[in-house]
């Protein structure tokens, strides 16, 4: 696979090499010429071969679309954007047509909003539902369309009854296919922008439906539990899996102590679910939030993402160590990251070849709770049973990991329940909170306090980082400020698809106290090494990734690889605010890496509450037999095969 | 399953694959002989051929779906296809229908439980003028009567006739289709012509004369949106890449249409003829043939003449007098799709996906087949080239009118005397074609098909032209006890069945105006909703994605305008 392919930035929508390509983007020249363009009563200037819509934005006419999604190809199914175009017979989807010459584009004329409006009719004739008991009531485009066009009967009928059957086998994705209007963008997320493919549209004419390979549930299909499609959904057809009345039920009972643990990306985006704009960090007035709600402790995640650190550091090393001094050729090059739920799926269904380089060390959310019902039930004396672990996530695939049979470190489901980042606000309202209005406060210690490299988890490229800013210290002795300007590991932030960094080891320093029992007496083997890490997130990405692997391209010499399944990584996460698009994913990255700079603490070894449970609880150190037991996990050879 | 047949089915999907390429575009002949050799393509099936092109399961089960001819269900050994299109209806295919339902003990969409039969209804077979027609596997029975339905039956479970394992030459049932070609003015495509006279003028001419020459004849396309063929290949003929294709749509499927399997059968030469000098003038050396599947009995007189022609130096790398001109042909099969028709649908159906039409521009002449300049042409577009060549434009516009020029082959059915294939010229007018046909007493004629109009007596001084009245062939007579609202309920059936369903005004308004119809036979419709439905057929027309969604309301529109007294108030029906 040639390097190009990785060098420049691409957006998703042109990451794929499978969608049908009358559903692909059009591969109109843009040659850089100016195109006179008239929309309604406005000329201007447009670029040749950008879309009537795209120049109609420009112009700031507004057009409405269904089908259309920015991270998406184009379809052109749903034809509720189209326009006039002079001298064309009939009407033309805005979303699709490329300007080419000079055009005049009437977005309003009478025929314009009768044909919008049979094409809103017919769509509501066919959507089975009430808004007032569905999820995406005020949040649904086809119930924004309907009022903007002042629909007040059903002028062409309406179903009474359900046709199909919901499915509900999946512990994250809930599927109500007759609230379904077939604009496709469900399968394009699933085919095009992660290359998963578990859904597709089925049949032709009046009996086309969106559905799985042979209608199967979806919990017996090859689904990595991702949640893309829910975010792109323009309807409550899809949804997640949501475990909220449990949680009230913990909460209510008074022999329950209910602990949430949030993870660094659900405060960044929370806020959108109360008006906020994208990108405001809540973080202490959601710790109000919860508290009201009824949790008893609420804890940061980003503790046990210190912890995946050095974990997960110290596995690499000890990988290094392997191949390097004691010339072991069975030890797995690049080391993957563990820490995306949907990505680990991916890999066990799709690459089970590669599972032995899928670091061992659990994600923080797993961690976490395994934690709370050892480490912390014994220091504080509560009976591990009596606690009910939540985990506030921005994944609908947390709420698979937190049920996979294996994740019962401490003896009890370590995780009780993943809630995710909508559900959550949900609850907030229910009680009545409004969220921005309070008062801030901070988390409980003592998991409480964590470091920003712990926090930067929540984008593409932070697990990278958080990991680099730790190795380096512990490898070279230096300050990792001194090989990173205000730390900032720039080669891996950022939104494109793949990112490689070469970092070349300067020099060594002692091992520290904190590895001694790992048997390592110095870091000699690593004396001039170049480490070579590369960060993909979306499934699309980490396929061209382990393609290139495979065929022994410049991805196999990477020692350390970070995969996360979501694109923009867990802030653009399937249990995160309903819409998403590029601009609101950068908006809350940005408030993440903020928020790291705002922090004392960076690093991951310098969280004292770090140092403090290797001191009292896990003894041995990282990646010692009690770690293993606790903090570490395997996988499953899932495969492709669907039963 | 055992694991040995999973073993032989999987090595059997890996040679049809590698046959392929391993590429997507084999994806449908891939599963058409699956569905050949096994009677359905089961889950594992569908699998392994995902594994061998690496795309997902899910897609080719979408695919599979898409077609109607392609089965996830296991099939009977004899699968029969009752043709339920307007024509056969008129000639009385329900009487049939409920025949086959009491011999066989099953319903339409049923197989029986010995896994014999399977029973199936058909969307338009192409052979109007011999209707009832009915496929059993590959072979056509035509005129069928419920009488004969036991005979054909029989045949099957004994293996007579054309079923025949040892060739019994006592045969007591054949399948048999008539040409029925009417040889009373017959001008253009049915005049002389000796094989490879166009070719060797246009050889003679170059590619851009020959072009020009295209151009002069103002030669429309055929299949009936009329888009001037020189102009289509001229635009291709410029793109730049090396690699073009010339495509022969064959995929007739539009109601009351059969006049290219007549053209396909007798006339070969000539289309064949015609896609080769549409590839000299555009710089194409890859034609493909996209043969309806309900048309598959043609394969083996077309693969004959294609053979011959290898043979003779007239098809291949290097064709006779063409100065290092080769050019090689292909069949494709569809498998029931009567939207594949729709060129976009038609190439993404070639490229081994869902046969959903694209979004223009970019128009095929830039990006079709492939992803390369690629034109799509009627049969009987190319059956008129050679002619024009051979003789002259000024020959060919001798007929017709200024915009519409020269001929058109007409397939006509119905009330009718004389059922058949009729060329006549361009701009006759209806009057004047029922004449011909023996169809006088009319009280409409249906022109262009299910997406074509139906034009009341009223209408009848009407010329039949690109400018006029606009038609691909079909003509389908309406005697004057027809029942109107029967015929638009058969074509909006139709349309819902054949609808790709991509789009929202053409998948549920299809459905819409179907219910519609249906109150109107019920006599439950009120003039004010009746006025909705039609305002809902406009935009249909105007905001669909392709031409079938554009024309599907058609017949609806035209026949609730016309016949609006006859059509509202019915008395309940009494079934």
């Amino acid at each position: 696979m040639s390097q190009e392919l990785f060098s420049q930035e691409k957006p998703f929508s042109q990451s794929t090499t499978r969608s049908p390509i009358s559903q692909r983007a059009q591969d109109i020249e843009q040659n850089g010429s100016e195109i006179s363009v008239t929309i309604d009563e406005y000329s201007l200037k447009v670029r040749r071969g950008i879309t009537i819509l795209q120049a109609a934005k420009q112009a700031n006419v507004r057009i409405p679309t269904l089908c259309n999604h920015d991270d998406l190809c184009i379809a052109g199914v749903c034809r509720i954007c189209v326009v006039e175009v002079e001298g064309q017979q009939t009407l033309q989807t805005a979303c699709s047509y490329p300007i080419t010459e000079p055009i005049k584009i009437q977005t309003s004329s009478p025929q314009v909003r009768r044909a919008r409006r049979h094409i809103l009719d017919l769509m509501l004739s066919e959507h089975y539902g009430e808004c007032y008991s569905c999820i995406r009531n005020n949040n649904c485009e086809l119930q924004a369309l309907a009022k903007e066009y002042g629909v007040d009967f059903y002028r062409f009928g309406h179903v009474s009854n359900p046709k199909l059957e919901v499915d509900r086998s999946s512990y994250s994705v809930v599927r109500d296919m007759n609230k379904c209007i077939l604009c496709r963008r469900c399968v394009r997320t699933c085919i095009d922008l992660q290359e998963v493919g578990v859904l597709e549209a089925i049949n032709r004419g009046d009996e086309t439906r969106i559905t799985t390979f042979m209608d199967k549930p979806l919990a017996d299909v090859i689904c990595i539990n991702c949640g893309q499609c829910i975010n792109r959904c323009p309807t409550g057809a899809l949804r997640a899996n949501d475990s909220s009345d449990e949680i009230w039920a913990a909460i209510d009972d008074p022999l329950k102590h209910v602990i949430i643990q949030t993870a660094p990306s659900p405060r960044a985006a929370i806020g959108e679910e109360f008006g906020l704009p994208p990108g405001t960090s809540v973080t202490r007035q959601m710790n109000t939030a919860l508290r009201r709600c009824g949790f008893d402790k609420i804890f940061d995640t980003n503790f046990t993402a210190d912890l995946t650190i050095i974990e997960e550091g110290t596995e690499l090393l000890l990988r290094l160590k392997k191949a390097l001094v004691d010339k072991d050729s069975s030890i797995a090059f690049p080391q993957f990251t563990s820490c995306s739920p949907g990505w680990v799926k991916y890999i066990e269904h799709f690459y089970p070849e590669y599972l032995q380089n899928v670091s061992s060390a659990k994600s923080p959310q797993q961690m976490f709770g395994a934690v709370m019902k050892t480490y912390y039930a014994q220091k504080h004396n509560i009976n591990p049973a009596s606690i009910v672990t939540v985990a506030l996530m921005p994944c609908s695939a947390k709420k698979f990991e937190c049920n996979r049979p294996e994740m019962n470190a401490s003896g009890l489901k370590d995780i009780d329940y993943g809630i995710t980042t909508r559900e959550m606000a949900q609850m907030i309202k229910e009680a009545g909170i409004d969220l921005p209005a309070l008062p801030k406060s901070g988390f409980d210690e003592p998991f409480g306090e964590a470091s920003g490299a712990g926090l930067i988890f929540g984008a593409t490229g932070g697990v990278m980082e958080a990991a680099l800013r730790t190795v380096v210290e512990i490898v070279t002795g230096l300050k990792a400020e001194e090989v990173w300007d205000n730390l900032r590991v720039e080669p891996v932030r950022g939104f494109e698809g793949v990112k490689y960094m070469e970092l070349k080891i300067p020099k060594i320093g002692p091992v520290p106290e904190l590895l001694k029992n790992l048997n390592i007496p110095n870091w000699d083997f690593l004396e001039g090494v170049t480490l070579k890490v590369a960060v993909a997130h979306g499934t699309a990405n980490a396929h061209m990734v382990m393609e290139d692997i495979k065929s022994g391209g410049k991805f196999s010499e990477c020692h350390f690889i970070e995969f996360m399944a979501c694109p923009g990584g867990c802030l653009g996460g399937g249990g995160q605010p309903i819409p998403t698009s590029s601009e609101i994913r950068a908006a809350r990255a940005k408030a993440i890496y903020a928020e790291d700079e705002s922090l004392e603490i960076r690093k991951s070894h310098e969280n004292p509450h770090i140092t403090q449970i290797y001191k009292e609880f896990l003894t041995d150190g990282p990646c010692s037999e009690k770690s293993h037991k606790l903090l570490h996990t395997h996988y499953t050879n899932r495969g492709k095969a669907i039963v | 399953m055992l694991e040995t047949e999973r073993l032989s089915l999987s090595k059997e999907i890996e040679d049809l694959a590698a046959h392929f390429k391993f590429q997507r575009d084999g994806l449908l002949p891939i599963l058409q002989a699956i569905k050949s050799q096994h009677n359905h393509i089961s889950d594992f099936a569908m699998q392994e051929v995902a594994r061998m092109l690496n795309i997902h399961p899910v897609e080719v089960y979408g695919v599979v779906s898409f077609y109607s001819f392609l089965s996830t269900k296991p099939q009977g050994n004899f699968v029969i296809r009752l043709c339920q299109t307007i024509s056969c209806d008129l000639a009385g295919k329900d009487k049939v229908a409920r025949q086959l339902e009491n011999e066989l003990g099953i319903k339409f969409g049923e197989t029986t439980k010995d896994r014999r039969f399977s029973l199936h209804w058909a969307n338009c077979l192409g052979l109007c003028d011999q209707g009832p027609a009915m496929l059993v596997n590959d072979y056509v029975f035509t005129q069928v009567t419920s009488e004969k339905v036991y005979d054909i039956l029989e045949c099957c479970r004994r293996s007579f006739g054309v079923f025949s394992v040892e060739g019994d030459t006592k045969i007591k049932c054949f399948s048999t289709i008539q040409t029925n070609i009417k040889r009373d003015n017959q001008k253009r495509v049915f005049s002389s012509l000796e094989s490879n006279q166009g070719l060797e003028k246009a050889f003679k001419l170059g590619p851009e004369k020959t072009i020009e020459k295209i151009k002069e004849s103002g030669l429309k396309g055929r299949g009936g949106a009329g888009f001037p063929t020189g102009l289509k290949w001229d635009f291709a003929a410029q793109a730049g890449d090396t690699e073009k294709y010339v495509i022969c749509n064959a995929d007739e499927g539009e109601p009351g249409t059969f006049k290219d399997r007549i053209l396909l059968s007798d006339y070969t030469n000539l289309v064949i003829e015609g896609m080769i000098i549409a590839g000299y003038a555009i710089g194409a050396s890859h034609g493909i043939i996209y043969l309806r599947g309900e048309y598959s009995y043609l394969l083996p007189i077309i693969q004959g003449i294609l053979n011959k022609r290898r043979e003779l130096g007239f098809l291949g790398n290097f064709i006779k007098g063409g100065d290092k001109f080769g050019f090689n042909i292909e069949i494709r099969l569809g498998s029931g799709a009567y939207v594949c028709g729709e060129e976009t649908a038609l190439i993404e159906s070639l490229e081994g996906q869902r046969g959903e039409p694209r979004n223009r521009p970019p128009f095929p002449v830039i990006s079709g087949f492939n992803g390369h300049p690629t034109i799509v042409n009627n049969v009987e577009t190319f059956a008129m080239v050679a002619h024009i060549l051979d003789k002259g434009p000024e020959w060919f516009k001798q007929d017709g009118t200024e915009k519409s020029t020269g001929t058109k082959i007409f397939s006509v059915s119905g009330d009718c005397l004389r059922s058949g294939i009729y060329e006549l010229p361009w701009g006759i007018t209806i009057t004047e074609l029922l004449k011909i046909v023996g169809g006088e007493d009319a009280k409409a004629v249906q022109i262009g098909g299910a997406s074509g109009r139906c034009v009341p007596r009223s209408q009848f001084g009407h010329t039949i032209a690109y400018e006029d009245i606009p038609t691909g062939g079909s003509t389908i007579v309406f005697g004057p006890e027809t029942d109107m609202i029967n015929v638009m309920e058969n074509f909006l059936k139709f349309f819902k069945e054949e609808s790709c369903g991509q789009c929202t005004p053409c998948r549920i308004g299809n459905g819409k105006l179907l219910e519609g119809a249906r109150m109107l036979q019920d006599g439950v419709c009120s003039i004010k909703y009746l006025r909705e439905l039609q305002g809902l057929g406009k935009t249909m027309q105007i905001a669909s994605k392709c031409g079938l969604g554009q024309t599907s309301p058609n017949a609806f529109l035209s026949i609730t305008e016309h016949f609006t007294n006859e059509i509202l108030g019915k008395t309940r029906r009494t079934k």
